[in-house]
């Protein structure tokens, strides 16, 4: 998808600030979901195959149940697990705008992981839905789908990261990013982690709490999910806060922030939060706060891709101010091509007033000593001459001992040209006695 | 009493996570930090706005290891009329009127015992341009290390470049 790096032009001063909110947004709940899709899936191998060696009759059940819920509506696997992954590659080519690193690129292989994973996964539910389905083409259409998810999921953390490694960009030439570093790795770890809370939390939210609760389950296996489901999620709230300070150990400094930490110790009072209820959950096997439980985990989830972003535009922070001032000249030049349809004397009149008023004005005035001499002073030579005085601006020389050599300002011939005319002009005009 | 053990238990290990977070936050703000500086010297009016080269205040850049950070004089040939009356050049002013150098902090060094002798001539004179290192400058309110400065980061440049990979051409 390297293309989009070539179809986006500058972008704009609210598109960039739009830009932040659609990747918080959006790779939350995309990775909220693709988290559920990939536990769901993991647990649903899981129990078919134990179902095979044990006889415990819930694990087919619970095997069958994980597709039936999780796996369920085509429509919500295209927008949540598909479709964010166009916009953010959209979104990504826009921040990375004339970088040494286009992201954009990546995100082919994260779209297509995403498709088989998702379409395998529905395959997996079809063949496990089936009264007499095939174990080995239900285990390889699942294990085709967790494996498309586990590749998406690491390019997904290591092409988003790479933002981080600016000392790395030029290492990367190669169109997969393949270098390495260990806190890609722990990034990884920590969304696989967050994955199982996110699918345990969704297990007991959806049997036992939404529209009431499933209806009919047997006592004995309505404890087997409980403690299953329970079970993991409060694993994943133990396990998370660690991966969350081994990811803060190994940050680039760049990335660092005292806001991030800040909310690093916020998500862990949330996760600390989330433990609790789930220690009553298992401990009274009551499932009154399963609610609040998904809930929460839902809040997690945006708060680590707040954090992540927040790393990534703190690691970027230069080049999103390279951005702002492009945008500005950008509104600048389109201010001036709207001058150029009134006609050619006010388009270079205007040009040599705008480049006065950003430029000239910092270090001169008319009739008084700045930085460099009042022009009254040395605009009186140039009155025959207004060549020598484009050409001066083109090209300064250190004139008069008493003031600072001016500073090439990098203008065109045309663009000295207007400013030399729109000076002499105003200089006859008001201030020649 | 058992009843309240794990629920306590949890409470403490969280609070253990938050301590640790705590303190690489606080090491973070201490020891890795963007270093104030004196004068808080905005390059984005200076290099940006004003479209200032680097060398017209880094004097040394093409002629030297060092870069060199302007000399008091050199500031005050600009500001001695130049936005006198803003607070960080009053500050500047006092340093001129009081004869004292700006003790501006290091912002991009190298591990102390790498023994890494850089020489910006040689990199200016291939062509280097200064954004490599240093990022965009034009941009930049308060400045701060925009690469890492670690061998990787160097050796991979030499490589691009071809430029000797030698231990020698870098470490004394």
């Amino acid at each position: 998808m390297d293309f989009l790096s070539g179809l986006i032009s500058t972008p704009r001063v609210e598109h960039l600030l739009i830009n932040h909110y659609i990747i918080i947004g959006v790779s939350a709940l995309f990775l909220f979901y693709i988290g559920i899709l990939f536990g769901s899936v993991s647990f649903a191998l899981l129990f078919n195959t134990l179902a095979r060696s044990e006889e415990n009759q819930f694990y087919q059940q619970f095997a069958k149940d994980l597709a039936s819920t999780f796996m369920a509506k085509k429509m919500v696997g295209v927008i949540l697990g598909i479709l964010p992954v166009a916009v953010l590659a959209i979104a990504y080519a826009q921040n990375l705008f004339e970088a040494d690193i286009k992201i954009s690129q990546y995100f082919f292989y994260i779209l297509l992981f995403s498709i088989l994973g998702v379409v395998f996964a529905f395959l997996f539910k079809s063949a496990m839905l089936k009264e007499e389905g095939s174990y080995e083409i239900q285990q390889l259409l699942g294990t085709i789908s967790l494996f498309s998810l586990l590749l998406m999921v690491f390019v997904f953390i290591s092409s988003t990261s790479l933002i981080l490694f600016p000392s790395k960009w030029n290492l990367v030439k190669l169109p997969i990013p393949v270098f390495f570093d260990f806190n890609i790795v722990v990034r990884f770890l920590t969304l696989l982690v967050a994955a199982l809370g996110f699918t345990g939390s969704a297990i007991l939210f959806f049997y036992f709490n939404w529209m009431g609760g499933k209806d009919n389950i047997d006592e004995k296996y309505q404890n087997f999910v409980l403690k299953f489901a329970g079970g993991v999620a409060i694993a994943s709230t133990i396990a998370l806060p660690i991966f969350i300070l081994w990811n803060y150990k190994t940050i680039p400094p760049l990335a660092e922030s005292t806001l991030a930490y800040e909310l690093a110790i916020g998500i862990v009072f949330i996760l600390m939060i989330i433990c609790l209820l789930l220690y009553t959950v298992l401990s009274k096997f009551t499932v009154h706060n399963g609610t609040q439980i998904f809930v929460l985990f839902i809040i997690v989830s945006i708060s680590l891709s707040f954090t992540d972003n927040l790393a990534r535009e703190t690691a970027l922070a230069e080049h999103s101010l390279y951005l702002y001032k492009k945008a500005e000249e950008v509104a600048n030049e389109v201010a001036m091509m709207r001058d150029e349809l009134r006609g050619p004397a006010e388009t270079d009149a205007a040009m040599g007033e705008q480049i006065f008023n950003t430029r000239c004005i910092a270090c001169h005035k008319f009739d008084q000593r700045l930085v460099g001499p009042p022009y009254t002073e040395t605009l009186p030579k140039y009155e025959n001459d207004i060549e020598s005085l484009g050409n001066f601006i083109l090209n300064p020389v250190k004139m008069n001992p008493e003031y600072p050599v001016m500073p090439n300002q990098g203008l065109k011939p045309n663009e000295a040209k207007a400013v030399a005319e729109y000076i002499m002009q105003k200089y006859m005009e008001e201030y020649k006695k | 009493m058992v009843k309240y053990l794990i629920p306590t238990a949890l409470i403490g290990y969280f609070l253990l996570i938050s301590v640790g977070l705590l303190a690489l936050g606080f090491h973070w703000d201490n020891y890795n930090k963007p270093p104030d500086q004196p004068i808080a010297f905005p390059h984005n009016t200076h290099a940006g706005k004003l479209g200032l080269k680097c060398q017209y205040c880094h004097q040394y850049t093409e002629k030297s290891m060092q870069a060199g950070i302007p000399t008091v004089a050199l500031c005050m040939e600009c500001h001695k009329n130049a936005a006198v009356d803003r607070p960080e050049v009053r500050k500047l002013i006092k340093y001129w009127e009081d004869k004292q150098p700006i003790p501006w902090a290091k912002v991009h060094t190298f591990r102390k015992n790498a023994n890494v002798r850089f020489s910006h001539k040689r990199h200016i004179k291939k062509g280097i341009d200064c954004e490599t290192c240093h990022g965009k400058m034009e941009v930049v309110v308060k400045v701060r290390p925009a690469r890492n400065f670690k061998m990787g980061f160097c050796v991979s440049c030499h490589r691009a470049n071809a430029a000797s990979t030698d231990c020698w051409t870098c470490h004394k």
